[in-house]
């Protein structure tokens, strides 16, 4: 038996800034602020340090899928500079880590944080820099531009919005529910087409507990979220986490594992780096109806000009990771 | 579908572990049969008292640990699900934080006589 305490270590936070209202956050040696328009990550590296600048709502989307899916499969990065990598009890936070250009003249730094200490500091950096009427959840056009400017109170509403998931499959008894209007699940502008119809389930006798049935394509009309997958049948280690998509992935997922993508409506275009690099492996376009399996080995990052509907099919067996990076398996699934 | 009818299930009355196997505030795991199909119990030691959940968190289906019996405990009898942050408290067994917000731990019913961990018999059988 070996149990392993973690230590939540305190958040360390500047006061706030007597200009902007913001405050500043230190991580290890990593430290953040914003501004107006901007988040500024820097890191020492060879007696300097270096600086990196992000767009406040790119950052702040990318943050927000980070910490609500809790580090996630491998890699995060939240862009091409700076991210986070989940090592499954504790979090690699990096700079210029798989960035050749810092990486090669040893201008990177990476450092391992206990997992509730980054995590705790991330949720304080999304409470202080997310102000009131931005939702960092939400396509750009069903929200406000009030990520600009000085700080201007909070969204704990739509930060600490409470990630769905199921043990079995939604709408089964003590299962997580359908969406509805009565739930505050109302059907998306996009979908507004979107028949609302629920199968019927007729099973033998002896087995109506075994049988369920549920309309997907209704239940994902009425997502509130971008980018920001729900746990939608589990059997075994075979998850499937339906989304909707608009606007840009906020983050670049680098996997540690295959994932299998099917595109339900509309269409995504995707763009495929090598993971350790970023150098260019492909461009995809998936239409209704295609099916991709990313590879273990790339960083993925899709763009979506309508909102649409897509299908990530995880296989979630403890112990993948290290199949992968030993070799025992291929980073693909199939070989042409 | 409750952990009792799953197929390696041990049966009430069945001898879990002795109590002095756990460490006191720590937790252990224990598993029956095999492969994909196994079912773990996670067994946490507060003094003389136990609790006992399946061992699977309601976010992804997945055990709370990535490595065999290790556990990421934290202050207050919460415990952190090492795959994507979810904490539980390990006296109910309710999500406070994280992806599983809202959901539960499964409940193992057990019972201590003399230094014996048993699984309890279902509620309302003698």
């Amino acid at each position: 038996m070996s149990t392993q305490m973690v230590s939540e270590p305190g958040v360390k936070a500047s006061a706030a800034s007597n200009r902007t209202g913001y405050r500043s956050f230190t991580l290890g040696s990593f430290n953040f602020s914003r501004d107006e328009y901007f988040v500024h990550v820097t890191w020492p590296a060879k007696g300097q340090v270096m600086t990196h600048t992000v767009s406040a709502d790119a950052f702040l989307r990318a943050m927000m899928r980070d910490v609500a899916w809790g580090f996630f499969y491998g890699w995060v990065n939240l862009d091409d500079v700076v991210g986070t990598r989940n090592l499954y009890g504790k979090v690699e936070m990096y700079a210029g880590r798989y960035s050749p250009a810092y990486s090669s003249k040893g201008l990177d730094l990476t450092e391992t944080f206990e997992t509730p200490q980054i995590m705790a500091t991330f949720k304080a950096i999304l409470d202080d820099w997310t102000n009131a009427g931005f939702d960092p959840f939400a396509a750009p056009a069903e929200t406000g531009k009030e990520w600009v400017g000085n700080k201007n109170g909070h969204n704990r509403e739509a930060i600490e919005r409470q990630r769905q998931a199921c043990k079995r499959m939604p709408g089964l008894p003590g299962d997580a529910d359908l969406r509805t209007d009565e739930n505050g699940f109302p059907i998306n502008r996009a979908f507004a087409d979107v028949p609302q119809d629920a199968p019927e389930v007729h099973a033998e006798p002896g087995f109506e507990n075994e049988v369920h049935a549920m309309n997907l394509f209704a239940y994902l009309s009425r997502s509130d979220v971008t980018w920001n997958p729900s746990v939608s049948s589990v059997c075994g280690r075979s998850l499937c986490c339906p989304t909707t998509e608009e606007y840009i992935l906020p983050i670049k997922h680098g996997n540690d594992r295959v994932e299998w993508f099917i595109q339900l409506s509309d269409e995504i275009d995707w763009v495929v780096e090598d993971k350790q690099t970023g150098a260019p492996r492909a461009k995809v376009k998936m239409k209704a109806g295609d099916v991709a399996a990313m590879p273990a080995d790339i960083r993925h990052q899709g763009f979506s000009r309508k909102r649409s509907m897509l299908l990530v099919w995880e296989n979630a067996t403890p112990g993948l990771p290290e199949m992968y990076e030993s070799g025992k398996l291929k980073p693909y699934p199939i070989e042409f | 579908m409750g952990w009792r009818a799953h197929r390696y299930a041990p049966a009430p009355g069945t001898l879990l572990c002795t109590v002095n196997s756990v460490d006191d505030g720590a937790c252990k795991e224990l598993r029956f049969g095999d492969g994909d199909g196994m079912l773990s119990l996670l067994l946490h030691r507060r003094g003389s008292e136990i609790r006992a959940y399946v061992n699977s968190c309601p976010h992804f289906s997945l055990p709370l640990n990535s490595r065999p019996d290790v556990f990421l405990l934290m202050a207050g009898s919460r415990i952190m699900c090492a795959w994507h942050c979810a904490v539980f408290g390990l006296d109910d067994g309710r999500c406070h934080e994280g992806p599983a917000q809202g959901m539960s731990l499964d409940c193992v019913a057990v019972e201590v006589r003399g230094d014996g961990i048993f699984v309890a018999e279902p509620s309302g059988t003698s």
